[in-house]
């Protein structure tokens, strides 16, 4: 515990504010809840499209913990260079972590290859064979003579 | 719910509308079986392993997989009597199309109405 610190802010909590805590909780709350925003994307949210698609649950929960890790660093910077210290990485950490991911779902997201050369409308589905997750042979020129919805999927989710 | 829960949650209306559903991804044949366990799927998910599939349906992402391995762009098809009756093309590979939206076209381009 520093002492110069907690003695720095007595003047301002004896000024009438209620801030008599020595504990400058945003300090750590902020980065904290940044940390959990950012990861609970990829752990959590990312299985259902509500919060996948445009991510604004997680983008939500990052603008919350920096405005938090601000005010961090706002009131911690007058307690003491160990507490400015950490309000200057929390909000920085807060910060980045909100760009990396607003770049994760709104840049990166759309670099797909040209649609150019995607099979069109009224082309025939080529005869090929694949081998099912049972071990089955089918060919897909086979299944789809009548009515059949193929999904192209990547994996991952 | 991922894109293939999303399918098996309206499985039976695809089936009852005439449509047999299935996917395709580059893992083989073991991690597919594991999907199809997991999230216990009744339509199975075929091997395009060596993404010659992907790359006949012009699909082919190059370096587009996470350990930027080549993958598909993700895509659903509409196949009727052997031809592309419809496709959607996401421009963003994390939004795919809903199982309800995609079910609502199916039923409304479903030839034997």
């Amino acid at each position: 515990m520093n002492w110069s610190a907690r003695g720095a802010i007595r003047p301002e909590a004896s000024a009438g504010t209620k801030d008599v805590l020595t504990w400058n909780h945003a300090l750590w709350l902020g980065p904290v809840l940044a940390v959990a925003g950012f990861l609970s994307y990829y752990m959590f949210f990312v299985t259902w499209p509500i919060f996948r698609d445009t991510a604004w649950l997680n983008l939500l929960i990052l603008g919350v913990a920096g405005f938090i890790s601000i005010h961090g660093m706002r009131r911690g910077w007058s307690q003491g260079l160990w507490r400015k210290f950490a309000g200057v990485a929390g909000t920085t950490l807060s910060v980045l972590l909100t760009g990396v991911l607003t770049y994760y779902c709104y840049v990166l997201s759309y670099q797909l290859p040209s649609t150019d050369l995607v099979i069109t409308e009224g082309k025939p589905l080529p005869a090929m064979r694949l081998e099912a997750n049972d071990g089955r042979l089918i060919d897909i020129g086979e299944v789809g003579r009548d009515q059949l919805i193929l999904v192209l999927y990547r994996g991952y989710w | 719910m991922s894109e293939l829960q999303g399918l098996q949650s309206r499985i039976n209306e695809f089936r009852s509308a005439g449509y047999e559903v299935m996917a395709v991804s580059p893992d083989s044949m073991a991690e597919n079986d594991k999907v199809v366990q997991r999230l216990s799927l009744d339509f199975p998910i075929l091997s395009d392993s060596d993404l010659e599939v992907t790359r006949a349906l012009g699909l082919l992402h190059e370096g587009g997989g996470i350990e930027g391995d080549d993958v598909p762009r993700p895509a659903t098809f509409l196949i009727q009597d052997g031809f592309i009756a419809w496709r959607d093309l996401t421009d963003n590979w994390r939004v795919r199309i809903r199982a309800d939206d995609l079910l609502e076209v199916a039923i409304g381009m479903n030839r034997s109405r």
